[in-house]
């Protein structure tokens, strides 16, 4: 965990499918440490390749990515990943799902063990810790999923719409937690989401994406942040509006 | 038993007896379609006299040594094959060709190299189960979803840790589903086999049987390597599910 400290930067960052069109052109994005990043944008807007980009899953076919000054040239264990779907292994119970990072470097420890237990405790589902993923309800299967990618307390985490498809209860439980965790480990956090709401009550920065280009960046001032009446602030209300003129009017192709 | 079952049962014994009234009535030779009750009398004297275990023993053996055999070798060529990209591009035709060969024409040349026999037998059985195990492990192997595949980069996986604790894994219930397809060939396989080149066996009995027009054995052969068949089938079946026990599978087969 040495870069706890160290800022994730993405520099001019260009990607396209080879014979395609581009899917990003010149992203710039930095995060200091603890930073609580949102990117919004429609579909098929680059967010999400951006990610993977940001987390070493696609190398930019220019631009650069770095953690601090070192160059990242593919995945790193620095960076914890939540997918849009829970990817739980369904033949592992939720315990051995969650310490999945660490089986597959070295024997599991009791304080390995006691780690991860904690980690489902503070989300509450301490006591599904041997269900198998299918007994489990999609809340649930979140959170194991939360948990497997913070268990190894990485500096970074990148998360590609992790709440996306759970119940809008569910999601604002889910969306403390996070916020909880991550706090706690001070984890910088790279968050990709299409719900402007939720972009404003997580996040300390949120930037909009349009085809291909980060088109707006904009700090999160809202008093008492990310607590449960932040959401309803004026301010935060102001932010959502100011974010949605941002992402209409679509501009449709890329300039050349 | 639940009521599908139960109709099974019925239809079963229902067909049974319609047999029995129409060769009684149309008075049909017992040399072309015997009565179901001949068949289940030199059924029961071939198992009580002990005529027909020798050849249950060896038939069996044949099955179970050519699945073995033809279900490993395609299992470890299903994984060669699609972790090495360069070596399904130059074995894929040769894979191809040895499939699409009448299995039963290489028979003969098989008993020149091997002798008449156990070891021939074997070797077509492993042959006709070797590629649903091939197939259905390459398929399986590409089956996890991309999201654990990336999942296992982030987390700096080995290739070959990607292969035991995902792919492998993540593929089982259709590779399983090719156990179950080769357990049945291995069977028709082995019987086919003992046709050409067996002198002991229920394939061979059959052959046996034909030369004496003793139809009436041969129903009675039919019988013994149909439940045969199913016991295999149902054991993989047990099998499968005890392995895939903790998966959301869709419906029970």
């Amino acid at each position: 965990m040495t870069d706890r400290a160290s800022a994730l930067t993405l520099r001019q960052v260009d990607f396209a499918y080879p014979g395609d069109a581009p899917i990003l052109q010149g992203a710039d994005l930095s995060l200091a440490p603890g930073d609580f990043h949102c990117l919004v944008g429609r579909s098929g807007s680059g967010k999400t390749t951006l990610l993977k980009i940001a987390a070493g899953l696609l190398r930019p076919t220019s631009g650069c990515v770095a953690i601090g000054d070192t160059p990242l040239d593919g995945p790193s264990r620095q960076i914890g990943f939540v997918f849009q779907t829970p990817s739980l292994l369904e033949w592992r119970t939720a315990l051995d799902n969650v310490l999945l990072p660490v089986s597959l470097h070295r024997r599991v420890t009791a304080s390995d063990r006691a780690r991860a237990m904690d980690l489902l405790a503070l989300m509450g589902i301490d006591a599904h810790a041997n269900r198998y993923p299918c007994q489990m309800s999609g809340g649930q299967q979140s959170r194991v999923s939360l948990a497997r990618a913070l268990v190894t307390q990485p500096p970074f985490l990148v998360m590609d719409e992790p709440f996306a498809a759970v119940d809008a209860i569910t999601r604002e439980d889910l969306q403390n937690d996070l916020l909880r965790l991550t706090h706690a480990q001070g984890t910088t956090v790279l968050f990709v989401t299409h719900d402007i709401a939720e972009a404003v009550y997580l996040a300390s920065h949120v930037s909009v994406m349009q085809s291909g280009r980060i088109t707006r960046s904009l700090a999160i001032d809202v008093p008492d942040r990310a607590c449960g009446n932040s959401r309803y602030h004026p301010r935060a209300i102001r932010h959502c509006e100011t974010i949605k003129a941002a992402l209409a009017p679509p501009i449709g192709t890329v300039a050349p | 038993m639940t009521g599908g079952r139960l109709a099974s049962v019925a239809l079963f014994i229902g067909l049974g007896l319609i047999w029995e009234v129409w060769v009684n009535v149309s008075g049909v030779s017992p040399l072309l379609v015997p009565a179901p009750s001949a068949v289940l009398a030199v059924l029961w004297q071939g198992l009580t006299d002990g005529f027909l275990w020798p050849h249950i023993r060896i038939t069996f053996a044949e099955t179970l040594l050519g699945f073995a055999l033809g279900s490993t070798i395609g299992f470890a060529f299903g994984i060669l094959l699609s972790e090495v990209d360069m070596l399904r591009r130059v074995l894929w035709p040769y894979i191809l060709a040895s499939q699409v060969v009448p299995k039963l024409a290489l028979g003969p040349i098989f008993i020149v190299w091997f002798g008449f026999g156990l070891t021939s037998i074997v070797i077509i059985t492993a042959l006709i189960c070797f590629f649903p195990l091939l197939e259905t492990t390459v398929t399986g192997l590409r089956s996890a979803p991309a999201n654990q595949r990336d999942l296992f980069r982030m987390l700096g996986a080995t290739r070959l840790q990607t292969l035991l604790r995902l792919k492998i894994p993540a593929g089982l219930p259709i590779i399983l589903a090719g156990v179950r397809v080769s357990v049945v060939l291995a069977l028709v396989g082995a019987v086919v086999g003992e046709f050409i080149s067996g002198g002991q066996g229920l394939g061979a009995s059959i052959i046996a049987a034909q030369g004496m027009m003793d139809t009436t054995l041969m129903f009675a052969l039919f019988i013994v390597i149909t439940a045969m068949g199913m016991l295999f089938y149902q054991l993989t079946l047990l099998g499968e599910r005890w392995l895939l026990r903790r998966r959301q599978t869709g419906d029970k087969i």
